[in-house]
């Protein structure tokens, strides 16, 4: 069992094989031969930190046990990129408001769990799929900071891209 | 109490300035975007281009930078370029984003900003079998 102590200081009790899926947690247990990790997670930031742990979690928790990336692997890095599809349950996992997708990515990023990393940036990417960027603004709610002299260029620029 | 005359420099002059110095310190190769009107090269700078509060834009550079590689369309990178300034410069300095064009479209006319933003020779592009003689 391995304890795990978030940044506002609440607790959890995990099995290994779990803490596991953070190369973070293996490596910080496996450096120190200790069974306590704290990750200073998130710094205190723009979030809060105990919700979108728990999510992280629960993420961990269902894939406990099935093999990590390997990181040497240029070619499996490759096609982990060339593919947008998600796991049923991923899905449903990462079907969450905004703010907590944003969350969770930044947890699975500073925890270093690259499969989370990987399904948070597909289900932003998803959600980009197909929009026009004053849609992807209204989506995210981002103030437009081009002057129009700018995004009259830009506009000119990216014409050719068409789909296919 | 005596008066110095003082330069004002506004924020963007600022940032030119000392963009320009970290190019010298970084000696890297600047790579300019015509539209926004300085080089983009120091990761550092993007930062001041985070003028809004959106929630998605607490990601940092380096996940920001991470969603198109998942692209299914060319057009997802391109049209990324277009949200923000925040997303226009962590991405154009992205160089290998832009070193493959995976999913050319029958519309090749101007890959001359990938070759611009990669920075280096292409490494990858595919080309599905109608897309030179489109029909």
């Amino acid at each position: 069992m391995v304890l795990l102590v978030t940044s506002d200081n609440k607790n959890f009790v995990v099995d290994r094989e779990v803490a596991d899926r953070s190369v973070f947690v293996k490596n910080t247990l496996e450096a120190r031969g200790l069974s306590i990790a704290t990750p200073p997670m998130l710094n205190g930031g723009c979030f809060e930190l105990t919700s979108p742990f728990l999510q992280v979690l629960e993420y961990c928790q269902h894939h406990r046990g099935e093999p990590l990336p390997t990181t040497d692997d240029a070619n499996a890095d490759e096609n982990r990129k060339r593919t947008t599809d998600i796991g049923e349950w991923d899905r449903k996992f990462i079907t969450v408001d905004h703010e907590m997708l944003f969350e969770i990515i930044l947890a699975a990023n500073y925890l270093d769990i690259k499969p989370l990393l990987d399904v948070g940036c597909k289900t932003i990417g998803n959600m980009v799929k197909g929009k026009s960027p004053e849609e992807v603004r209204k989506l995210f709610d981002i103030v437009n900071d081009f002057t129009p002299e700018e995004e009259a260029q830009i506009k000119k620029e990216n014409e050719w891209a068409e789909d296919p | 109490m005596e008066e110095h005359p003082v330069a004002e420099l506004s924020l963007s002059q600022l940032v030119y300035a000392l963009e320009g110095r970290l190019n010298v310190i970084m000696m890297g190769r600047p790579c300019p975007d015509p539209i926004l009107h300085w080089p983009v090269n120091a990761q550092a700078v993007v930062y001041l281009d985070k003028t809004s509060l959106a929630p998605i834009n607490c990601l940092p550079p380096e996940i920001l930078a991470l969603i198109p590689t998942f692209r299914e369309s060319e057009k997802v990178l391109i049209n990324a370029t277009a949200v923000c300034k925040y997303w226009r410069r962590t991405l154009v300095s992205t160089p290998s984003l832009w070193n493959k064009i995976v999913y050319l479209g029958r519309n090749i006319t101007n890959p001359y900003a990938y070759f611009q933003r990669s920075r280096s020779p292409f490494t990858y592009a595919h080309m599905p079998p109608n897309s030179l003689f489109p029909t």
